[in-house]
C-alpha cells in the first residue's frame, strides 16, 4: 500500500476524493491484475485458434474451480497471519480416502462427505499445532506437507488406481451447460464473501492477520481465530479434493503435487500478502483464472511442463515483488 | 460525555477520582516503581515526567492492568479496586493509547474505531452482520464532534501521517465514553513535528473539557506545562514531586527530573 500521508493541517479532499483514492488503493491491483489477464487472453487468441472456444473456457473454469476452492482456503488463512503450505497433500489425503470408500462400497455421496470431513480435521490440525505449539506456520505446514503425502501413499500402497465410473465422475458432468465444479465455486465464493467481508467475525480476522498485538489488546481470541481459520481452509480443502479426485476418477496419492505452486501465485496475485490482513475473495479468483489460463495456453503451444512450472514460478516472484515494492517504485 | 461522573453513585464523591497507594513493582533487581502515591481529580490532566527508566510507562501500565503491581491499592472514588487484567480497568472505565497506538493499519478509520466493538444485525455475536454504514456514519460524526480532520472514515489508517493516526487513536478511546472515565496516554507527540503535535495537543484539551481525567507521559516539558494542571515528577522509580503547572517554570521542572529531590510537597 503506497503512504500517501496528508500533512496536517493541510486543507483536506473532499470525502469523495478520499474514498475514490481509498478505493484505488485497494482495486489498483485487481485492475492491473485483470489487463494481464486481458492481455494474456489475448496473446494466446492470436496464437491458438482453440484458446477463446466455449469449450476451451470451460475447461479453464473447471480447472479454476477447484483451483479457486482451495485457493480460498489459503485467501483465508493468509488474511488472519498464517499461511499453509499443506494444501496439496491435504487435498491427495481427501482424494484418495474418498476413491479408497467408494471403491469398498460406501456410498457416494458419503464417501464424499467423509472425505470432506477428513479435510476438516487435517485444518484442525494444522491451526492446533500452529497455535498450540507455537510453531512458525511455515515449519509446521511444511512438515504437514510431507506427513500427509506419506498418509497418502500409505492408504493406496504408492499406487493409482483407475476407478469404475458408476456416478463418482461427477464432476466431469455438466448441468445446464456448466461443469459441475463451478456450481461449488459458486457456493464457496458466496459463503467466504459474506463470511469475510461483511460479518464481525470476517472484519477481526482481518484485524488479527493486520497487528495481532493490538487485536489482543481490543480481547479478540487471537488462537481462536487461527484455529478457526485453519479448520475453514481445510474444509476448503476437503471440497477441493473430493472435486480433484472426481475430475480425475482415479485413486492417486500424487494428484495434487505442485498445487502449492498454482494455489500460492494465484493468491498472491490476487492482492493477498505473506504479512498477513490483506486479501480478497475476488481477488484470489481473478488470480485463480489468471494462472489456470496462463497453464492452459502454455499446455496447447506446446510448452514442456517444466517450463510451465518455471513460468508459474516467476510469476509468483513478480507477485510478491509487486506487493513489497519500496515506496516510489524500484530504482 | 458524563459531567460530574459518579459511576458507582457512592457518597464519597469528595473523594479524588483514581487514587493509588504504595504501588510498588520490581523487575528483577531493578525498582520500576517504588513506594509511588498517585491522585487523579476528575476532569483534570494530569502530566508524568521523567527520565528514560524513571518507571512511568510501568506506572501506566499498572493502571491499564497490563502490569501488575507487587504491592500497592488502587481506589476510584474512594474505594479499592482489584486492576489485574486490561479488560478489569476498561470495565472501570479507564483506557489507555499506547505509544504504538494499537492500531489496524489494513482497516479504515471506521474500522479502526469500531474495532472490537462493532455493532451487528442479524445473527448473534461473532456471525453477526456488520452495520457498516451505521459505523461510517457514526465515526464521521465522532470526528467532527471532537474537530478531526481527515478526509473519509473509509481511508485505510494506514495511509494517513502520524498525527491522523494519533486521533484516531484517541477518537477510538473517547468513542464508547459513557464508561469512560481516565485515558493514559504514553508520549502522544513522541513521534509528531511541531504542527502535528499542537493538533493533538488542541484534541486533548477537548476531551478534557467533555469531563474526562487524563494521564500523560511526555518527555516534552514546555508541553505538558502548557496542558496539564499538574506534573508529576518521577526519578529511578521514585515520586520526586508534583508541581502546579501554572505556577512551576521548565527550569524547576528539568532540575527536579534531573536532580531528583525528596517529594517534599506531599503525594500527588
Amino acid at each position: 500500500m503506497t503512504a500517501t500521508a496528508t500533512p496536517p493541517g493541510a486543507p483536506l479532499d473532499s470525502r469523495a476524493q478520499a474514498a475514490a483514492r481509498a478505493r484505488r488503493l485497494l482495486l489498483g491491483q485487481h485492475v492491473l491484475l485483470l489487463i494481464a489477464l486481458i492481455l494474456l487472453g489475448t496473446y494466446f487468441t492470436s496464437r491458438l485458434d482453440f484458446f477463446l472456444t466455449s469449450q476451451n473456457v470451460l475447461t479453464i473454469l473447471r480447472f479454476s474451480a477447484v483451483t479457486f476452492i482451495v485457493a480460498t482456503g489459503f485467501t483465508l488463512v493468509l488474511i488472519g497471519g498464517g499461511l499453509d503450505l499443506s494444501i496439496g497433500s491435504g487435498m491427495a489425503v481427501v482424494g484418495v480416502t474418498a476413491g479408497k470408500l467408494f471403491e469398498a462400497g460406501v456410498p457416494l455421496v458419503l464417501a464424499f462427505v467423509l472425505g470432506v470431513v477428513v479435510g476438516v480435521a487435517i485444518g484442525f490440525v494444522n491451526g492446533f499445532i500452529v497455535t498450540r505449539f507455537r510453531i512458525n506456520p511455515l515449519i509446521a505446514t511444511l512438515a504437514m506437507l510431507f506427513v500427509l503425502l506419506g498418509v497418502a501413499f500409505i492408504i493406496t500402497d504408492g499406487r493409482s488406481t483407475q476407478l469404475r465410473d458408476d456416478g463418482f465422475r461427477f464432476a466431469r458432468e455438466n448441468v445446464g451447460g456448466v461443469p459441475v465444479p463451478v456450481f461449488f465455486l459458486i457456493a464457496v465464493a458466496v459463503l467466504s464473501v459474506v463470511l469475510l467481508h461483511t460479518t464481525k467475525a470476517g472484519r477481526h480476522l482481518f484485524a488479527v492477520g493486520g497487528n495481532p498485538d493490538a487485536a489482543r489488546q481490543a480481547a479478540m481470541n487471537v488462537d481462536r481465530f487461527r484455529l478457526g481459520m485453519y479448520t475453514v481452509a481445510g474444509l476448503y480443502t476437503g471440497i477441493a479434493g473430493v472435486l480433484l479426485a472426481s475430475d480425475l476418477g482415479a485413486i492417486a496419492p500424487n494428484s495434487a503435487r505442485n498445487w502449492e505452486l498454482y494455489v500460492a501465485t494465484a493468491v498472491f496475485l490476487g492482492g493477498a500478502s505473506l504479512t498477513g490482513g490483506r486479501g480478497s475473495v475476488v481477488g484470489t479468483f481473478i488470480g485463480v483464472v489468471f494462472v489456470s489460463a496462463l497453464d492452459n495456453g502454455l499446455v496447447q503451444m506446446a510448452v514442456r511442463p517444466q517450463i510451465v512450472l518455471i513460468v508459474v514460478g516467476a510469476a509468483m516472484i513478480l507477485a510478491v515483488a509487486f506487493d513489497q515494492r519500496p515506496k516510489g517504485g524500484f530504482r | 460525555m458524563n459531567e460530574h461522573a459518579s459511576p458507582n453513585g457512592n457518597g464519597s464523591s469528595r473523594a479524588p477520582l483514581l487514587q493509588l497507594r504504595g504501588i510498588c513493582r520490581s523487575f528483577g533487581h531493578v525498582r520500576a516503581v517504588h513506594e509511588v502515591d498517585v491522585d487523579l481529580q476528575r476532569n483534570e490532566i494530569l502530566g508524568i515526567v521523567g527520565d528514560n527508566g524513571a518507571g512511568k510507562s510501568t506506572l501506566m501500565k499498572i493502571i491499564a492492568g497490563t502490569v501488575s503491581p507487587d504491592s500497592g491499592r488502587i481506589l476510584m472514588n474512594g474505594e479499592p479496586v482489584e486492576i489485574t487484567t486490561a479488560q478489569d480497568s476498561r470495565r472501570l472505565g479507564i483506557e489507555m493509547i499506547y505509544q504504538d497506538l494499537a492500531l489496524f493499519d489494513n482497516l479504515d478509520v471506521a474500522a479502526n474505531v469500531f474495532i472490537g466493538r462493532e455493532p451487528t444485525r442479524g445473527l448473534p455475536s461473532l456471525l453477526g452482520f456488520l452495520e457498516r454504514r451505521r459505523m461510517h456514519r457514526e465515526a464521521a460524526a465522532l470526528l467532527e464532534r471532537l474537530n478531526i480532520m481527515i478526509g473519509s472514515t473509509r481511508l485505510p489508517v494506514g495511509v494517513l501521517s502520524g498525527g491522523q493516526r494519533q486521533m484516531v487513536a484517541i477518537a477510538r478511546a473517547v468513542a464508547f465514553e459513557e464508561n469512560n472515565h481516565i485515558l493514559l496516554m504514553d508520549e502522544p507527540s513522541a513521534a509528531l513535528g511541531a504542527t502535528e503535535s499542537a493538533t493533538v495537543t488542541e484534541l486533548i484539551r477537548d476531551i478534557r473539557g467533555d469531563g474526562l481525567s487524563i494521564m500523560i507521559i511526555s518527555h516534552r516539558i514546555p508541553e505538558v506545562l502548557d496542558l496539564a494542571d499538574r506534573v508529576m515528577v518521577m526519578k529511578r522509580g521514585e515520586h520526586v514531586a508534583t508541581l502546579d503547572a501554572r505556577s512551576t517554570s521548565v527550569e524547576e521542572c528539568v532540575n527536579l527530573i534531573v536532580a531528583g529531590a525528596p517529594a517534599a510537597t506531599g503525594q500527588a
